[in-house]
């Protein structure tokens, strides 16, 4: 019996390890009319579909109402959606959710608090971060976002403090996963793709590729950066101010146990009883701060990093791209 | 129990009756004496006082007690004579009902002692306190009257008989007992306080003679100050007399004086030795000499003794050592270090100075010398010396520093806005005189110990001169003397007798007590200048001869001193370029520190003068490194010792707030005030507007003068400007003016300003001022605006700035070559053609974002710091601050001064030293690349800046010079100096002593720091 329910339960552990979220050429197509439509505000939608072992197939997606409306309708909006879903036979079972970024700025509180909230209901909730201004710069825009379950779980302890963290060996790398996306189309669609795309001549040249403008781009980023690095000594703040407090609390707490010790001293001396060397009521400790924002911050500012790597590396290769053409044109 | 009273009354009685005894014979021997003196009435009614003790504490009857004052009105008035009753009223002052009111109160306690009611002595003991505060008060005395101690001692002794009394202390009232307990406590104390104590055991010692005194006192009207009443004696007697009948006065000296037996005793020599002459004398004055300084010696007495005995001397020696026993001794009636001698008392003892230098010039074989044997161990008048040289005991430096201090002190307390003030000035062409007739005589003599200190104490009177008033100077000596020969000529008696009688005038005047009539007296006071005195041509060679004495001759403080008078000196008359040499050359600016509080404030007032003289000379950043750490400090008013700062946060005690007083300078050698910040905040102006405009967006500006910037950004702050009213708005308004590159407008403010009328050299002032600004508009227009064009025309530069050709091409060019401007000439057309190469967006982005990094670094590392805890004072307190310092400028391509000390740093903290010194050379690399990349032709720039770095780490060269490039190519070796000097020149006000000068200010915290 043992063995059976082993078997049972083990194809339950390997499919807790998402691999690949497949996500359907309509969703994707839905998720950018949605976000590009809405810019520069940030919207937000439902994903449905299946789980699949490793994989997550979103087959399809419908958007949430602008937060401006109330809290009631939107809920109900979503169950009214489901319903009306489910009637024309679509997967109706929510794997997720889809939201836009700005030069991807997703890593936030709130963005962990609906992880978790999910988490409660969909143990393998994904979520599509889709940032328009990436995509307009002519690289895919979506990402697909997990939160690592030793971090759910620490989370959910409110585990969240330095010490804590360490303890658990999770860094600022091991809050969000990025699972890698496949796109998914049905083989009627490819075969209308292919049939939509022709190949390209060599007259009609990608140009706009090789557009070297990206110094906004990198304006924006790097004033991003620059704000979180704010945030980061912001928080560096509160750690040494907490540092600080520490010490000196236990400067007074080991002021106090010397008397108190002197004290219990004369006391014994005189035949009393020796005061306890214990005062939990005087010396509250502090509690330290949470790391998480710092944990967050600094998964922002790697992710913001990586961006700018990219964008220069391109226009590294680019310039080279245009040295070479120009030596090319003198010959 | 009643009877356990009366032991006790009676026990105090018998004291009391002692006491009445001893009073009585002492009133005895008063009355014998007053016989034979003219006694005043104020005599006669203390008489009665003590009378009417005596007939209280004899009769002893409680009953008495309410009848007493009735009792005691009755007995003082039957003593009192009709006659003198007229005068009492006349001389009974304000002191005198002070004191008759402290003896009612003693009178009472007395009483209340007999019948044992502590509760009642309780509450007189109070008045009685009270009452002494206001006799003080009244009578300006220090002392404590005899009367009070008396009581005290009294009091004392009936407290510790009754607490002795166990018995009686039962029987008490309980409320009577705690009074008792109460007073004791209280007297114990009071009697052992410090102010009480040594009156208190004196009286204990000597009963008797305190007694005696006591008696005198009394006797004189009850006031405490003898040297006033007797004073006030002797006037009333010599106006009568007549100061011309010396017998009579001897007559009344003989008679004030009896109860003194040692000084009657002399005075009955003079008066048989009058006719003699030779030994006796030596004698008499020697005594008078011993007897100085002596407690209860009449000062005053002694003044005339001694007047009298000059006029009487026999021979020049003996006269010599009279007059200067007489010099001392008037210096004696001055009240103390704490309050200036008055005027008139000044001018005696400048005549008799004078007469001495007479005397001493007339007879060029004596010689005063303080190593000389002193005339008492000799008894025979002094016999010449082989060389054929008298030597006489004296020392004329000590007087003549001592008449200076004294000058000094009152010019100090005198309101400078009245004509006190003036006249107190016009005396120092004969404080001059007298000086340079005891230098001419120390120099006659060869004594070149003393000489520099005179030869000092004239530079200290003409260094703060300037030329006009110099000759203002002269000319009045000139006036003086010939209005001195006039008089002379009109009496032929001769300039010695004409002062000598105003010494008598003089003497005369100081011993009254009125100010007003004070005041006359020492309007009459002639004090001529001797005719042979003569003021050098000009302040200039008067300083020369004179600072080459002290050179020679004086020690390290006298050198110091004479040598920063000299600096100032020069600077006031425009050598800015030989001042500043001195300064340098002589190191002051490094061991200032080290001087005295007067030498620090000499120093700073040098500073400033040097700052003036630049300013005027138009050496704009000179100035501004001199001025700039004396006015950003705040605390400029102390640091010059013009006026007493109102220091909200440091509390200072009396004696700090006295000290401070006695180092305020005299108002006629104030440097303006006004003009120091007028010419400190044009020049921070003249050299921060184009560097605020040269870089406008960077985060971390290289700040030239703070106190600029605060005052600027308190003023751009505000909702509504208005016009312009105090300096600091006039030189905002130009601010703004010159921000814009509006010169006329910056101009227009600047020459508002009122204080450029004390400045000499008006015009020329105002010109190089125009020429500045004008120049800095030209600069700052084109930092400001230069990415607007795309080409300039120089001809269209020249109209906007009036400026000629060459100069608008010079600055340009300049600017060119320091990379300030973007731009280049194009000759033909006689235009700037603008490279326009402003950062981008994103390269100020990432400079910005680099220093946040570095500050992240910085602070990650104070944290892990603090976590492994040992690291922690090195990183605080210096070695790392300074490389951190030097990290972050390096990531902004700036360097301050401060790259020395993080180099030092680094040195001390090697572990995160190096790492931080690897993080400032990224940061370096980094800002060169960003330029590099950015501005094309600019790549050098960080190369620059590099080469800069080192050599603030090896020479500590001010940058300064490094960062106003176009100026590198002017900067001599002596420019670079002293910019380094500023930072010393800051530090004076730290230093031993009190007050804010303790403060350190600027670069030397910085050093401690370290």
């Amino acid at each position: 019996m043992a063995t059976v329910a082993d078997l049972l339960k083990r194809p339950d552990v390997k499919e807790t390890v998402l691999k690949t979220v497949q996500l359907d050429g309509q969703v994707v197509l839905k998720i950018m009319q949605h976000c590009d439509g809405a810019q520069p505000s940030i919207v937000t939608g439902q994903l449905l579909g299946l789980d699949v072992g490793q994989t997550m197939e979103v087959t399809d997606c419908f958007p949430f109402p602008s937060p401006e409306d109330d809290g009631d309708s939107s809920t109900n909006y979503q169950l009214d959606m489901m319903r009306c879903l489910r009637e024309v036979n679509v997967d109706n079972n929510t794997v997720g959710w889809y939201q836009s970024s700005v030069l991807g700025q997703y890593q936030t509180q709130e963005m962990i608090e609906t992880f978790i909230s999910y988490h409660d209901s969909i143990k393998k909730c994904v979520c599509i971060v889709y940032d328009p201004q990436r995509q307009q710069r002519g690289q895919l825009g979506l990402r697909a976002i997990r939160l690592k379950d030793s971090f759910i779980e620490l989370f959910k302890e409110q585990k969240l403090t330095g010490k804590d963290l360490r303890e658990a060996g999770v860094g600022w790398r091991d809050v969000f996963v990025e699972v890698p996306i496949k796109i998914h189309h049905s083989s009627l669609a490819q075969a209308l793709i292919a049939d939509l795309n022709p190949a390209p001549g060599a007259t009609a040249g990608d140009l706009e590729r090789l557009s070297l403008a990206n110094a906004g781009y990198l304006s924006k980023t790097m004033a991003n950066l620059i704000e979180c690095m704010d945030d980061m000594l912001a928080e560096q703040g509160k750690v040494s101010m907490y540092h600080r407090n520490v010490a000196r609390q236990q400067q007074q707490m080991a002021a106090w146990l010397q008397k108190r010790n002197q004290e219990n001293i004369a006391r014994r001396a005189a035949g009393e009883e020796p005061l306890p060397e214990e005062d939990p009521v005087l010396f509250k400790p502090i509690p330290e701060p949470s790391a998480l924002d710092q944990y967050l911050v600094t998964s922002q500012i790697a992710g913001y990093c990586d961006m700018l790597g990219a964008a220069a590396e391109k226009g590294m290769a680019k310039m080279y791209l245009v040295q070479a053409a120009q030596k090319a044109a003198q010959h | 129990m009643a009877s356990r009273f009366w032991t006790a009354g009676s026990d105090s009685d018998e004291e009391e009756v002692d006491a009445s005894e001893e009073e009585n014979s002492s009133s005895e021997e008063e009355s014998s004496s007053s016989s034979s003196s003219s006694s005043s009435g104020s005599d006669s009614s203390s008489d009665s006082d003590s009378d009417s003790d005596s007939d209280s504490d004899s009769d002893s009857d409680d009953s008495d007690a309410p009848k007493k004052g009735a009792a005691r009105f009755l007995a003082g008035s039957d003593s009192d004579s009709d006659s003198d009753e007229d005068r009492r009223v006349v001389l009974k002052s304000a002191k005198d009902k002070r004191f008759s009111e402290l003896t009612d109160t003693c009178d009472e306690i007395r009483n209340k002692m007999k019948i044992n009611d502590w509760s009642a002595i309780q509450g007189l003991f109070d008045e009685l306190n009270k009452r002494l505060e206001r006799a003080r008060k009244v009578s300006e005395a220090v002392g404590t009257p005899r009367v009070y101690v008396r009581m005290c001692v009294e009091l004392e002794d009936f407290l510790n008989d009754t607490l002795a009394n166990k018995d009686l202390k039962k029987k008490m009232s309980s409320t009577n007992a705690k009074a008792l307990n109460t007073m004791r406590q209280r007297l114990k104390k009071h009697n052992t306080s410090d102010e009480f104590a040594e009156a208190v055991t004196k009286f204990r010692e000597n009963p008797q003679e305190d007694e005696e005194e006591e008696e005198e006192e009394e006797e004189s009207s009850s006031s405490s100050s003898e040297s006033d009443t007797d004073g006030e004696r002797e006037e009333t007697e010599k106006r009568p007399a007549g100061a011309a009948k010396k017998k009579d006065k001897l007559l009344t000296m003989d008679s004030a004086e009896i109860t003194y037996e040692m000084v009657a005793k002399k005075l009955r020599e003079i008066v048989t030795s009058r006719g003699r002459k030779g030994t006796d004398k030596q004698e008499q004055l020697r005594e008078i000499v011993t007897s100085r300084g002596r407690k209860g010696t009449d000062k005053q007495e002694q003044v005339e003794m001694l007047q009298f005995l000059a006029n009487v001397a026999k021979g020049v020696p003996q006269k010599l050592e009279v007059l200067l026993q007489l010099v001392g001794s008037l210096f004696d009636l001055s009240p103390g270090i704490s309050n200036y001698m008055k005027v008139g008392l000044w001018k005696r003892c400048m005549l008799v100075m004078l007469e001495i230098m007479d005397t001493l010039q007339a007879n060029e074989a004596i010689v005063l010398d303080d190593s000389a044997e002193p005339s008492e161990e000799r008894t025979a008048e002094p016999v010449a010396g082989e060389d054929g040289k008298v030597r006489v005991w004296g020392n004329l430096v000590a007087f003549v520093e001592r008449l200076d201090d004294e000058m000094f002190k009152s010019l100090q307390v005198i309101d400078p806005h009245t004509h006190e003030y003036m006249a107190r000035l016009r005396d120092e062409p004969v404080f001059l005189a007298l000086s340079q007739k005891v230098h001419d005589y120390l120099a006659r003599i060869g004594d070149v110990r003393n000489q520099p200190k005179v030869a000092l104490r004239l530079i200290e009177h003409f260094y703060y001169k300037t030329d006009a008033v110099y000759d203002a100077m002269r000319k009045l000596t000139m006036l003086q003397q010939e209005e001195a020969a006039a008089s002379a000529a009109a009496h032929p008696e001769g300039a010695v007798a004409a002062a000598s009688a105003a010494a008598e005038t003089a003497a005369a005047a100081n011993t009254s007590n009125e100010p007003g009539e004070e005041q006359t007296a020492d309007d009459k006071v002639a004090l001529p200048v001797p005719l042979d005195f003569s003021m050098d041509e000009s302040s200039t060679a008067a300083m020369k001869r004179l600072v080459g004495i002290v050179f020679t001759h004086g020690d390290e403080r006298a050198k110091a001193r004479a040598m920063l008078c000299t600096i100032y000196h020069k600077a006031l008359h425009g050598d800015f370029h030989s001042a500043r040499d001195m300064l340098l050359m002589s190191h002051l600016q490094d061991n200032v520190m080290l001087m005295d509080i007067s030498t620090q404030i000499l120093y700073n007032r040098s500073m400033a003068q040097l700052g003036l003289a630049a300013f005027r000379l138009g050496l704009i950043s000179e100035a501004h490194s001199c001025l700039q750490e004396l006015y950003g400090s705040g605390h400029i008013k102390e640091l010059l010792a013009q006026g007493m700062a109102m220091g909200k946060f440091q509390d200072k005690t009396p004696e700090q707030e006295l000290l401070e007083k006695r180092r305020q300078m005299p108002f006629h050698m104030h440097i303006s005030m006004e003009l120091l910040e007028s010419s400190c905040l044009i020049s921070a102006m003249l050299l921060e507007v184009p560097a605020m405009a040269s870089s406008p967006l960077s985060v971390k500006k290289r700040v030239i003068s703070k106190s600029f910037h605060r005052i600027l950004d308190t003023y751009n702050r505000q909702t509504f400007t208005g016009p312009p009213e105090t300096v600091r708005d006039h030189i905002m308004a130009a601010t703004r003016a010159l921000m814009r590159g509006d010169w006329s407008g910056a101009y227009g403010a600047v020459s508002a300003l009122t204080v450029w009328q004390l400045v000499p050299q008006r015009e020329s002032v105002l010109d190089m001022l125009k020429k500045q600004l004008k120049e800095e508009a030209l600069r700052t227009y084109l930092f400001s605006y230069s990415a607007q064009y795309r080409s300039l025309s120089l001809d269209q530069l020249c109209t906007m700035f009036e400026m000629d050709e060459k100069a608008v091409y010079s600055i340009v060019s300049k600017m060119m070559i320091a990379e300030d401007l973007h731009g280049s000439w194009d000759q033909p057309t006689r235009t700037i053609v603008m490279h326009s190469i402003e950062a981008t967006k994103v390269q100020s982005l990432a400079g910005q974002f680099a220093d946040k990094a570095t500050l992240m670094v910085e602070l990650n590392e104070r944290a892990y710091a603090f976590r492994t805890g040992g690291l922690r004072d090195d990183d605080d307190m210096g070695g790392g601050g300074g490389g951190r310092r030097g990290g972050r400028r390096g990531q902004d391509g700036q360097w301050e001064d401060d790259g020395g000390h993080g180099g030092r740093g680094r040195g001390r903290g090697p572990r995160l030293g190096a790492a931080r010194m690897g993080l400032g050379q990224g940061g370096q690399d980094f800002g060169g690349h960003r330029r590099g990349g950015g501005g094309g032709g600019r790549g050098d720039r960080g190369g620059f800046r590099a080469s800069g770095f080192s050599s603030n780490m090896t020479s500590g060269l001010p940058d300064r010079f490094q960062r106003r490039g176009p100026y590198r190519q002017q900067a001599n070796p002596n420019m670079q100096a002293l910019g380094s000097i500023s930072r010393p020149g800051g530090g004076v006000g730290g230093g031993p002593g009190g007050g804010s000068y303790n403060r350190p200010l600027g670069g030397d915290r910085r050093d401690r720091g370290l």
